[in-house]
């Protein structure tokens, strides 16, 4: 039987959904599950994370481990593979996540692959699945190492509300601090928004909306949708929107499943940082707009009569 | 006068600026080479027309009071240097006279008299430049105490010799002669003063002296002017006026063909050059020697930065700082540099012995990094390599390849860049376009448009270079197409390459990407080689650029039009019509890499006159003076945050014109124009279109 011990994702102290996305995944390969939870106050984090699958929970709970600082994070990582004697130790994607895997694959002696989309066990052998050349193929590989740490793109797996784990806590020893580094302060993104790379779903405004009005009634939408709030350039430049807001080549790529333009052209520069969404939504009032190429549900018509009509219909689904 | 004064004088005054010269001429040589002493009689052609015709200071409409002034002055420079040598020689043996010039011969009055003139027109231009710096006070000079000086000096150098000269006519005319002085007398030509009147007039002016005071006056006069030229002459190089020296080598040395000097094709095979940071300018000792010239010949006179989309819109990049900045860092290391090049001269290419001396040379380098240093990144990042500066500079100054091979330094060496550029290289790298769109929907435009791809028929007369925009950007899109209908309507016999088309390589070879250039640059010319492609019709003036004159470095040589130049062409023979129909005010931008790199300016100009029933207006900055859109130079591709917009700038210039249709020529300023008619909120009025398609639109 294969040992998978999944990383549980945590951001401010709340379990995030791909943890239980992967346990699902493990207990589906029956494989044995145990998840590990490194940071400061996690400890109450255990009961969720044997609903969500795992049937060890290894706690690393320690103030130092407060800020996320990869070696330590990593140091208490192996400490729990190494306890659970696990096969594989999964990531979901995020950037902790990606900071730390080299670092457990090191200690652990074990194969590291990032952005894997699949993994498939056939006795002895495992194979995993990933994306390559920009997304253009697929790459099967046959893992040779005995161990590996995985690191898996959201949204590859789907979580099985049918799945549960027992309750068995195995408290660690807080890792060792880092001589090398210390971090002292994290400093982020004080307004709260949804960052625009994570977002599931992403609301961009442009120059349609024309003023703050405009952008303030796109931004209900997106708060609505629970979705990241990005613009195009033109926005930007009249101070409308922040910088770090700006969907396109020259600002942030993004690659939600839903990607909604809103009073947006579609001009190419846009499109680049955008046409990787999986459903587009636009809505224009010029029928010849570009961006109409690309979505897949198209709603001609002036945003300021649009968006209200759709919050309406939003709330009568939700209802 | 006095031969022993006279020595001495010439021996410090000439001794002194003999070893500033050694010493700045030796700085040239411990730069890097270039090559610029074949075709001298083209050159000398440049001396003549932009040194000697002082074409660019004349030239100009907007600036040609100025340039006359300077013209003036310039000439007035050349005229009295005869006169400088005669009163040295004066010095010795009172009377002397050059051979040719004296007073047996015509052309020794003749001389007199130009000599006479000049130095009364030099004064007024004296005069002027100063009213002009103190008065008028023209934004783009640098009101300096050096000019102040100079000016002065000039101006005491006229009054000086003219009051020498004056003086004599006084005692010769006045006083009957008593110090039996000189002067030129002849049965035909007649007695010196009737040929100099301004010299009559300032010896007027002290005619109130005695004759022992006009004595006075004479001597003193004339050691005033010889000490004060030996003085003017010595500071020359010390400062700006350098340019009074530099300008004529820095005209003659300057880039032929091409307008600047190509960007040197880097071999990055070579092991040694990442070892030794020898990919573009990442240290003061890369740059070469001309382009050192250059820095010596800049005159701070401002034309550049008066002239640069950047500068007008606020970005760091102000290019007569530029310059003298980078002079005072080569003139700060001017002994380092030259014991390094002392050094570099023993490399031996034996690795051992030359690990040695490379340690040596290191001692050497300049305290601060050339770029991020001296030279701030959003300075260097600033340039769209529009070359509006060069084209004004009146010493042809080479900004932009300066630039460039700092910006490879950055990119190669460094790995700093703006990062905005990584989206961009990475489309290029992995799908041959900037945007990263699907390389197999290259071609989707041309569905159903019945064209040819070369894999179908490569013996087609001409290929189609379609361009990254032109495939892949819905708005571009539509130029292609009309491109298409225009070929077709006059049966020219043409193909595209479809999907096996790439990007040239252009914005990445001018932000300094050497390595992605070359990939792209290679993988086209083996496509089109292959194909025997002879005859290409570019649709944007960037690849028209790269194809034209960078891929020759690569092994490919075609011959390559743009597509307004062949529309003309077109339309001159009778292939196709264009009806008299476009209604409605139209003015025309002329984008950069069309007009001021290829010299077309004529052929979009001749085609929308003959379209257009309200004819053509020109826009306030036109033809060589064109104001870029903002995109070139890879800034398309980076993010424009500081100062003002560059293509808004450029819009509302348009909209001022009351232009109700822009043409372009360039999917780069198409873009950018159009984006700034939006922002400016005027795109329903101001339509901005491609020539082509204006022609489909109206073919008859």
């Amino acid at each position: 039987m294969t040992n998978i011990l999944v990383v549980a994702d945590i951001k401010q102290g709340v379990l995030k959904g791909s943890t239980a996305e992967l346990l699902s995944k493990a207990k589906e390969l029956g494989a044995a599950t145990a998840a590990v939870a490194v940071g400061s106050n996690v400890t109450d984090l255990a009961p969720q994370l044997a609903a969500a699958g795992s049937d060890t929970q290894y706690i690393a709970d320690d103030p130092s481990l407060e800020i996320f600082s990869a070696a330590p994070f990593a140091a208490a990582v192996a400490d729990a593979a190494k306890a659970f004697n696990a096969d594989m130790v999964w990531f979901g994607f995020s950037e902790t996540g990606k900071a730390a895997a080299p670092r457990v694959a090191v200690q652990l002696e074990a194969a590291c692959a990032t952005e894997i989309i699949d993994v498939a066990i056939d006795g002895d052998v495992v194979h995993i699945t990933r994306p390559a050349i920009a997304n253009k193929v697929l790459q099967k590989m046959k893992i040779n190492a005995p161990k590996l740490v995985a690191v898996v793109r959201a949204g590859a797996f789907e979580a099985d509300p049918e799945v549960t784990g027992t309750e068995n806590v195995v408290t660690l020893d807080p890792p060792e601090k880092d001589m090398a580094a210390a971090v002292k302060e994290l400093i982020s993104d004080a307004s709260g928004e949804i960052d625009l790379a994570d977002a599931d779903i992403v609301v961009s405004v442009g120059r349609g909306a024309k003023d703050q009005a405009g952008v303030d009634l796109v931004k209900d939408l997106a708060d609505d949708l629970a979705a990241g709030f990005g613009s195009s350039r033109a926005m930007v430049d009249a101070g409308l929107m922040a910088h770090n807001k700006q969907v396109g080549q020259t600002g942030k790529i993004v690659a939600p499943s839903l990607y909604v333009a809103v009073g947006i052209s579609g001009a190419i520069q846009h499109l680049a940082g955008m046409n990787g969404a999986k459903v587009i939504l636009a809505v224009n009032k010029d029928p010849e707009a570009p961006i109409f190429n690309v979505a897949d549900f198209g709603i001609v018509g002036n945003l300021f009569d649009v968006i209200p009509l759709l919050k309406e219909e939003i709330k009568k689904i939700r209802a | 006068m006095s031969p022993l004064l006279m020595t001495v004088l010439l021996a410090v005054g000439l001794g002194f600026f003999a070893r500033t010269m050694y010493q700045r001429i030796l700085l040239l040589t411990s730069l890097e080479p270039a090559d610029r002493f074949n075709r001298i009689k083209d050159r000398l052609k440049n001396l003549v027309i932009i040194a000697f015709g002082q074409k660019r200071l004349v030239g100009r409409k907007k600036e040609r009071a100025s340039g006359i002034m300077h013209a003036f002055i310039f000439w007035g420079f050349c005229i009295l240097l005869i006169r400088s040598l005669t009163l040295y020689g004066h010095g010795y043996v009172e009377g002397f006279q050059l051979p040719l010039l004296g007073e047996s011969s015509f052309l020794g009055y003749l001389y007199l008299a130009l000599k006479d003139v000049t130095e009364a027109v030099v004064l007024i231009m004296v005069i002027y430049a100063f009213y002009r710096r103190l008065v008028v006070r023209p934004t783009r000079l640098h009101n300096t105490w050096e000019a102040y000086l100079v000016l002065a000096l000039i101006g005491v150098l006229m009054v000086s010799d003219l009051l020498f000269d004056g003086a004599r006519f006084m005692l010769i005319t006045a006083h009957g002669n008593p110090a039996d002085l000189h002067y030129f007398n002849n049965p035909t030509f007649g007695q010196e003063f009737f040929w100099t009147p301004v010299t009559v007039a300032a010896g007027h002016v002290i005619s109130g002296f005695s004759a022992v005071g006009l004595e006075r006056v004479m001597v003193l006069m004339f050691w005033v002017h010889v000490i004060t030229q030996l003085i003017f002459l010595n500071i020359l190089p010390f400062g700006k006026h350098f340019h009074v020296i530099t300008s004529l080598p820095n005209v003659f040395f300057k880039s032929l063909d091409y307008p600047h000097e190509k960007i040197k094709l880097l071999d990055l095979e070579d092991e040694s050059v990442w070892e030794d940071e020898t990919l573009g300018v990442n240290h003061l000792h890369q740059l070469n020697w001309k382009q050192g010239l250059d820095l010596y010949t800049c005159t701070e006179c401002g034309r550049c930065k008066e002239v640069c989309p950047t500068y007008v819109t606020d970005k760091p990049l102000n290019l007569h700082d530029f310059n003298d900045t980078l002079k005072a860092e080569l003139y700060a290391n001017a002994d380092n540099l030259i014991l390094r090049a002392k050094l570099a001269g023993n490399l031996t290419g034996d690795a051992e012995a030359d690990a040695k001396t490379k340690e040596k040379m290191a001692v050497f380098k300049p305290e601060k990094a050339l770029v991020g240093e001296v030279i701030a990144l959003d300075t260097l990042w600033a340039c769209t390599t529009c070359r509006a500066c060069e084209q004004v500079c009146p010493v042809t100054i080479e900004q932009v390849p300066r630039i460039i091979a700092m910006r490879q330094g950055q990119t190669l060496m460094q790995g700093e860049y703006p990062e905005e550029l990584n989206t961009a290289f990475k489309g290029l790298e992995r799908n041959g376009n900037p945007w990263g769109i699907g390389y197999d929907k290259r071609a989707d435009w041309a569905e159903g448009l019945d064209v040819k791809l070369m894999a179908d028929d490569p013996n087609v007369e001409y290929l189609l270079w379609v361009g990254c925009a032109g495939s892949f950007d819905d708005r571009t899109q539509k130029v292609s197409k009309a491109l298409v209908k225009i070929l077709k309507a006059a049966g020219v016999d043409f193909a595209i390459l479809g999907t096996e088309e790439k990007c040239t390589g252009d914005f990445a070879r001018r932000a300094g990407n050497e390595m992605m250039y070359q990939m792209m640059a290679t993988e086209n010319i083996e496509t089109l080689n292959n194909y025997k492609v002879k005859k290409i019709i570019a649709a944007c003036p960037h690849c028209l650029n790269t194809l034209k004159h960078d891929y020759p470095q690569m092994g490919g040589h075609y011959e390559v039009i743009h597509h307004t130049d062949f529309i003309n062409q077109l339309i001159a023979d009778g292939k196709i019509r264009v009806k008299k129909s476009l209604g409605g005010a139209l003015t025309y931008h002329d984008p950069c890499y069309l007009g001021r790199y290829n010299g077309i300016y004529d052929a979009p100009r001749s085609i929308l006159a003959g379209m257009s029933n309200h004819g053509l207006s020109e826009l306030p900055r036109h033809g060589t003076e064109s104001f870029c859109c903002g995109a070139g130079g890879g800034r398309m591709w980076m993010e424009e945050t500081i100062g003002t917009r560059i293509n808004v700038e450029r819009s509302r210039e348009i909209v001022d014109e009351k232009a109700e249709t822009v043409a372009v020529g360039c999917p780069f300023c198409l873009t950018m124009i159009e984006d700034g008619m939006k922002e400016l909120d005027k795109d329903e009025q101001v339509k901005t279109r491609d020539i082509a398609e204006l022609v489909a639109e109206h073919l008859a």
